[in-house]
């Protein structure tokens, strides 16, 4: 198996591949470069949309790679190494809004403008128009776990059986969670 | 021969053809009013993309007549289908016309993705590192260490206490020989708090994979139980 990176063209590897690699000593850095390289981009923009600065998506990333490394050798492949790489990033998205939920938002009342969305507002990587700082904002109205439901079936359009595997509920209570998302979305645009 | 041929009669509108009564009279005006009709249908217009959207408003008639006719025939619609047919369709375009998937506006860093491999291996085999000079403490070490701590912090409340108090008996002395390793203990897990959820992991992780899981889920008062127990 030649490496995932030649001549600046990355090939990317079938997930058996990239966990063959991993097992071995030998080629165990290998792997891990083909892993980051086949989902750093999915996981990153995954994480972005959730906590929506860079700086912040950026820790979450590292995190959520952290957590992969460590623990990829207890992973037993009983879901697919996708769906175990977006629970992880997941988990590691939902503490982060937790925690900065917890020390940094306890101030906040009704009138004020959310801080995420002035965070998001002052992010040098973020020129999103109006529409888009809107969409926002009916966003953070959303419980987390009704956002990230949104997320990943709006943007990633995963399958709901997907869904279901990376946050480990039901697929009924995800179309009830959706489709509760898209109304309070459209009812938000409608009213404005 | 050519006697006959020239005494063959040109019809005179008497041998079988009829013609409408003042037809010739008419004829010019009748010529004249076709003339202008047929230049003036060419300053008639239609509303803009009229013959564009025809096929589609005729296809939509036919749909809704083909649905009416269904219903009329014993065919069945869930109720209210029609009044919530267009808000459902509203709906539908709303998403698709607002295209909010491509409307992101979030950027990365020139070249963020170029280096982000190389600058997760290094900061992950970091973390490797850190977390193998954590793994080289046992459970034990961590008890001496707690019990070192809790003296150390008990001496110095002792002697703040003392010089506080401006009572300072030299015949009064703390024997700390005289309190066991199990008080001492005891009392640390009663005061100390602020465990390091991550190093409490590590330590948990060694040999003990099923332990690391139920942490994810425990919470500070839980975590001290789970500690206690492992102590005694």
């Amino acid at each position: 198996m030649g490496s995932p990176i030649k001549n600046n063209i990355t090939v990317v590897l079938e997930d058996q591949n990239i966990l063959d690699l991993i097992k071995v000593d030998e080629t165990r850095d290998k792997g891990f470069r083909a892993l980051i390289d086949k989902y750093k981009q999915k996981l990153y923009w995954q994480i972005r949309r959730m906590v929506l600065v860079h700086d912040d998506a950026d820790d979450v990333l590292q995190n959520t790679f952290i957590k992969v490394f460590k623990s990829i050798d207890r992973f037993e492949q009983k879901s697919s190494l996708f769906t175990w790489l977006y629970r992880i990033a997941t988990n590691e998205t939902l503490s982060f809004l937790e925690q900065q939920k917890k020390y940094q938002y306890d101030t906040v009342d009704d009138h004020q403008e959310h801080p995420a969305i002035a965070r998001l507002k002052a992010d040098p990587y973020f020129d999103g128009d109006e529409l888009r700082i809107k969409l926002e904002q009916v966003m953070q109205s959303l419980p987390e776990k009704q956002r990230m439901v949104f997320q990943l079936r709006y943007y990633e359009e995963l399958s709901y059986k997907e869904i279901a595997d990376i946050l480990e509920t039901t697929e009924g209570a995800l179309k009830v969670s959706y489709h509760h998302a898209l109304k309070k979305v459209e009812d938000y645009f409608k009213s404005k | 021969m050519e006697e006959n041929l020239l005494s063959v009669k040109i019809p005179d509108g008497n041998d079988g053809y009829h013609l409408p009564e003042n037809y010739f009279d008419q004829l010019t005006e009748s010529l004249l009013t076709t003339k202008i009709i047929a230049e003036s249908s060419d300053k008639l217009k239609t509303p803009e993309t009229y013959f564009g959207e025809l096929t589609d408003k005729l296809i939509d008639q036919m749909y809704v007549t083909q649905h009416l006719y269904k219903i009329e025939n014993g065919m069945q619609i869930p109720k209210f289908y029609f009044e919530e047919l267009s808000d459902k369709i509203h709906s539908q375009s709303f998403f698709k016309d607002q295209d909010i998937k491509n409307i992101d506006g979030f950027k990365t860093p020139e070249n963020y993705f170029d280096h982000l491999t190389d600058q997760l291996l290094s900061q992950t085999n970091e973390e490797a590192r850190n977390s193998d000079k954590i793994k080289i403490i046992s459970l034990k070490q961590w008890r001496v260490w707690t019990v070192a701590a809790s003296i150390v912090m008990m001496a110095a409340i002792g002697l703040w206490l003392g010089k506080s108090n401006n009572t300072a008996n030299s015949t009064q002395e703390l024997s700390w020989n005289a309190i066991s390793d199990d008080a001492l203990i005891d009392y640390a897990m009663e005061n100390i708090t602020d465990y390091n959820h991550s190093e409490l992991e590590e330590l948990f992780t060694v040999g003990d994979e099923t332990t690391i899981q139920e942490l994810e889920d425990l919470d500070d008062a839980e975590i001290e139980k789970l500690l206690k127990q492992n102590f005694n």
